[in-house]
């Protein structure tokens, strides 16, 4: 030892402190940390965001706008961040980042492109990928006809393009933008006025002779092919009108209009795009007014001898298995607007179409076609009034229409329909319909079954949503993964985001520690496996095989498979507001920021090309930046860095840099003793190594195999060699990264631990050795498998061992880093010794029983 | 118990959910504007149970409205609805005579909840009224 300590002082004049460095070092650490709380937050939003997708709550456009605005803020953050502590190698996250932030940005802001096509499309020519030149409405008349062969009126469409034209020809964009810009919504005579200016400037405006020419020409057409000069119908199909609550139906749509009119009134139904509602419509929505394009209808006005309305479901009793049909003497708009009563009829969607139900009422009045143009309110024949207005052969007609529409778009629908004199049925509309099921306020305890099953566990907090049955798989380590059965419930002490391997066939995911906000609970949501975390005890109490059913929503396990409840949890998974356009905008939105590509930091594609979404880019700067880190105090910053020497009784000459609070600033420009370290981490590291006793050369003292270690260890090179080289460690309050050279090997062990677990993690990394590769490999093995039984994550290859033990609490880190002390001592040279593999087993079961056990 | 409900607010995602909702989990009727300045109009045209309404809208405040309202039907309860963060203009909607407040982005269950309570505080009220008249008229 006497000698050892004379080497050790000799290397005391070292090279001049360089405060620079040490500057640069604490910058770093200091952007880790931010980087990692950044993290944490992104994480958080991510979590608040999909939680808001399970359709539980109400939000409105201004949050996803926020929390949008937010996470991008945090994400550009992360990348600048670890180009900080990298020294600006990762700058193409920025063009990634960019890229994605732009698309987000357009999907916020509703912009749409309107595509160039031809300015009029008949019928013939349109199914529902046209919805973006004729808009949603038109789209769904050419896909019935085109597609399900069903039949509408003849008729054109005049395309959003056609409308843009109308616009440029006029120069009126630069007029209506300018009206807009200048208009203060909340002042309602300004809005009016505004309204009425740019109303008057469309309508003042003549046809451009090219629309001129082709609508006259396609009206032609349409009166070629039905025999005679025709009236028309113009309905409105607006880009961006999605045709729901108020605002469906705000622009125009009129009836019988005849060829001499039709410029008229498509620039009336063009001008419908700014009434004052539909200004402070797309203005409150952050619309852009050039995004929406009025796109229109033309379609033969049909002589109606009845008309209304057919709902593929009952919206009033969603449980029977007809369709439910309004009818009415007269054109159906009256039952569309709600201003008669009409009959109602009940009839299967299957063959044979029989008619189920029938309410009739008394019907007076009825509205026709005027044969002048327009519409107009006529008397029902005292005979007709009071007996059904559809015969049972036309109800069955429309009952087999509704089976075939619902089914080609796989949702209700809901159906706008005319019945001519010749009693044919015409479509002229169709929509998703809105389906409300009335239940009460859903709780575990309404399935009485469920007391018949123990319940296991009632502990921890749902990373993801649902109910799962199945066997038990326990996973100590990420290899054992691969034998996971389909079908099974995978328990594990963390949640990692490798889990994914097995999301495809998992049913339900538990674990003893983790947050909803980690990457897996993530990952979890986006396969849809239930998952519950942070139960702390599930891998001690849930016995391989054994069949459970985890309620992850209510936080429950119980044993045995409990159909009744999996069958509940199926019904209630349904988000009833799935097809609601907030949601459907919120799903794009979701899928540019949530869907995890870059899964394993070991593939080729973990890099900055590869990311996707904003969770690639997260994960990606989180995983890197602890790389970073954790490669800092082997890096050539360090060597020259101001660092305190660590008051030792080993032979280590061990350096401590601090980077904030690691060490009693007091005591700065000394040796630092290690009760004067206030590092936790450290503290808690070093004690372990203090409790075993320091192998010296020739110590007697030491029994049977580890006196045997110790000989062999003296050979090649010898102490002098072993304790040439300096280890650094660099040290905060709760932070520590030593690589500790020790012999011919190097380990790195890094370790961050603040009040929050989900941040925590001990990285250990241990490489290398003075022995030949065989016996190098056994040591690995030992250290692995010593690491794996105190709670680690390993992964071995070679002589290299690199484990991790992640989210768990400062008080379990103080005792696995005390191990750690005790095993970095005890193997110290032991690769010299393993001549073979039963000295490896020997010496697993000679840490625990001597060194462990106490 | 049936009742009516009249919703306004700006946003329509807002009011399609809560519609939707309100459907599915109370036997109430919904009838819903993105138009404030329609509110007053319909209100007189129909009597309302509960008035829910936002608090920030062009045209015409959250606030005007409950004024609005209290005037047509001082004892319809109204439930306001207000973005994260703005509580105090929720309190000040209080004291101007708002049944309760209600913080964006909120859970489904908390809205029913809400609007039961302020349903059946609605009811009682008016019990109360046909009582105490009643109690005149002895």
């Amino acid at each position: 030892m006497g000698r050892l300590k004379t080497l050790f002082r000799k290397k005391e004049s070292g090279p001049h402190p360089d405060r620079v460095m040490e500057a640069q070092l604490r910058q770093k650490f200091g952007a880790f940390r931010r980087l990692l709380a950044d993290n944490q937050e992104v994480m958080e939003i991510i979590t608040d965001l999909e939680e808001k997708y399970n359709g539980d709550y109400i939000f409105d456009m201004q949050y996803l706008r926020a929390s949008i605005r937010r996470l991008s803020e945090k994400v550009y953050s992360l990348i600048h961040l670890l180009n900080e502590i990298s020294n600006l190698k990762y700058g193409e996250l920025y063009r990634t980042y960019e890229q994605i932030y732009q698309e987000l940005t357009d999907l916020l802001a509703k912009k749409r492109k309107i595509p160039v096509d031809d300015l009029v499309l008949t019928f013939d020519r349109i199914t529902l990928e046209k919805e973006e030149s004729v808009g949603g409405k038109m789209a769904n008349l050419g896909e019935l006809r085109n597609r399900l062969g069903l039949t509408v009126p003849e008729g054109f469409a005049i395309t959003a393009y056609a409308y843009k034209e109308f616009i440029r020809y006029h120069h009126l964009q630069e007029e209506i933008t300018q009206h807009l810009t200048q208009l203060d919504i909340n002042n309602l005579e300004d809005l009016i006025v505004v309204s009425r200016d740019i109303q008057k400037r469309i309508l003042e405006k003549p046809i451009p002779p090219f629309l001129e020419e082709i609508l006259v020409q396609s009206y032609q057409d349409l009166a070629g092919k039905t025999g005679g000069p025709v009236k028309v119908s113009l309905r409105s199909s607006a880009l961006g009108e999605d045709s729901r609550l108020s605002f469906a139906g705000q622009y125009g749509t009129i009836l019988n209009v005849s060829r001499e009119d039709m410029g008229e009134k498509y620039k009336e139904i063009v001008a419908s795009k700014f009434t004052p509602r539909a200004i402070l419509y797309f203005i409150g929505k952050g619309f852009q007014e050039e995004d929406i394009a009025m796109g229109m209808g033309c379609m033969r006005m049909i002589q109606a001898k009845a008309g209304g309305v057919m709902y593929t479901v009952d919206p009033g009793n969603p449980q029977r298995p007809e369709a439910v049909i309004h009818a009415h003497w007269g054109l159906g708009k009256t039952v569309v607007d709600g201003t008669v009563t009409p009959d109602v009829f009940w009839v299967s969607k299957e063959g044979p179409y029989q008619l189920r139900q029938s309410h009739l009422a008394r019907k007076e009045k009825m509205l026709v076609n005027n044969p002048e143009g327009g519409i107009t309110w006529k008397e029902v024949a005292p005979d007709l009034q009071d007996g059904p207005c559809l015969s049972e052969t036309i109800i069955g007609q429309l009952g087999r229409i509704a089976g075939i529409i619902e089914n080609h778009f796989s949702h209700p629908q809901d159906i706008e329909w005319v019945l001519d004199e010749r009693d044919e049925i015409y479509l002229l509309q169709t929509r998703p319909l809105k389906i409300f099921t009335q239940k009460g306020i859903p709780s575990s305890q309404e399935i009485p079954e469920l007391s018949q099953f123990p319940v296991l566990l009632e502990t921890g907090v749902m990373g993801a949503q649902g109910v799962g049955s199945g066997p038990v798989f326990v996973a100590h380590q990420e290899r054992d993964l691969v034998n996971f059965p389909a079908g099974g419930i995978l328990v594990a002490r963390t949640p990692s985001p490798k889990l994914v391997t097995i999301m495809s066939k998992a049913k339900g995911i538990i674990t003893d520690l983790g947050s909803s906000a980690s990457h897996m609970a993530a990952l979890a949501r986006e396969f849809r496996v239930p998952t519950l975390l942070n139960t702390q005890k599930a891998t001690e109490i849930l016995a391989p095989g054994l069949e459970i059913t985890v309620d992850a929503t209510n936080c429950r396990v119980y044993q045995g498979k409990v159909e009744k409840l999996i069958e509940y949890a199926e019904e209630e998974s349904v988000n009833p507001f799935e097809d609601t356009p907030l949601f459907i905008l919120f799903d794009k939105i979701l899928t540019r920021i949530v869907p995890l590509n870059l899964v394993d930091p070991t593939q080729a594609d973990f890099t900055p090309a590869h990311c996707r979404t904003f969770h690639d880019i997260i994960r990606f700067t989180h995983q890197t930046a602890t790389q970073e880190m954790f490669s800092l105090s082997t890096s050539p910053l360090t060597a020259s860095g101001e660092a305190l020497r660590l008051d030792t009784e080993t032979p280590l000459e061990i350096l401590l840099v601090d980077l904030g609070g690691g060490i009693d600033a007091l005591l700065k420009g000394k040796k630092v003793k290690p009760d004067q370290i206030l590092s936790w981490p450290m503290r808690s590291f070093w004690q372990g190594v203090q409790s075993m006793k320091w192998p010296g050369p020739k110590p007697l003292d030491m029994k049977g195999f580890a006196s045997v270690v110790v000989r062999t260890a003296a050979e090649p090179g010898g102490e002098n060699r072993i304790y040439s080289e300096k280890s650094f460690a660099l040290l905060s309050k709760d932070y520590m990264n030593f690589s500790i050279r020790l012999g011919y090997h190097l380990s790195t062990i890094e370790v961050l631990g603040g009040p929050g677990e989900n941040e925590n993690y001990i990285k250990f990394i241990f490489k290398g050795g003075g022995a030949t590769i065989d016996r190098r490999d056994r040591r690995a093995r030992l250290v692995a498998t010593i690491l794996e039984k105190i709670g680690f994550q390993v992964g071995q290859k070679l002589d290299l061992v690199d484990a991790r033990l992640l989210h768990h609490p400062k008080e379990v880190m103080e005792k696995v880093l005390f191990s750690l002390g005790k095993l970095t001592v005890y193997t110290k040279q032991l690769d010299m010794v393993m001549f073979n593999d039963a000295i490896v087993d020997w010496s697993i079961e000679e840490f625990f029983k001597e060194h462990m056990a106490r | 118990m049936t009742g009516k409900i009249l919703i306004v607010d700006d946003e329509l995602d807002i009011l399609e959910l809560l519609e939707m909702i309100i459907a599915e989990r109370t036997p109430y009727l919904v009838v819903t504007t993105n138009n404030p300045l329609e509110v007053p109009h319909l209100l007189k045209e129909n009597p309302f149970d509960l008035l829910i309404t936002d608090l920030r809208m062009p045209g015409l405040s959250g606030m005007d409205l409950i004024r609005e309202a209290k005037t047509i039907y001082p004892d319809m309860p109204v439930i306001v609805i207000t973005a994260y963060g703005s509580s105090q203009s929720a309190e000040e909607s209080i004291a101007e005579g708002a049944y309760d407040y209600i913080t964006k982005p909120f859970r489904k269950d908390h809205i029913i909840i809400t609007i039961n309570r302020a349903m059946e505080w609605h009811a009682m009220k008016k019990e109360l009224e046909t009582l105490k008249a009643r109690i005149k008229t002895e």
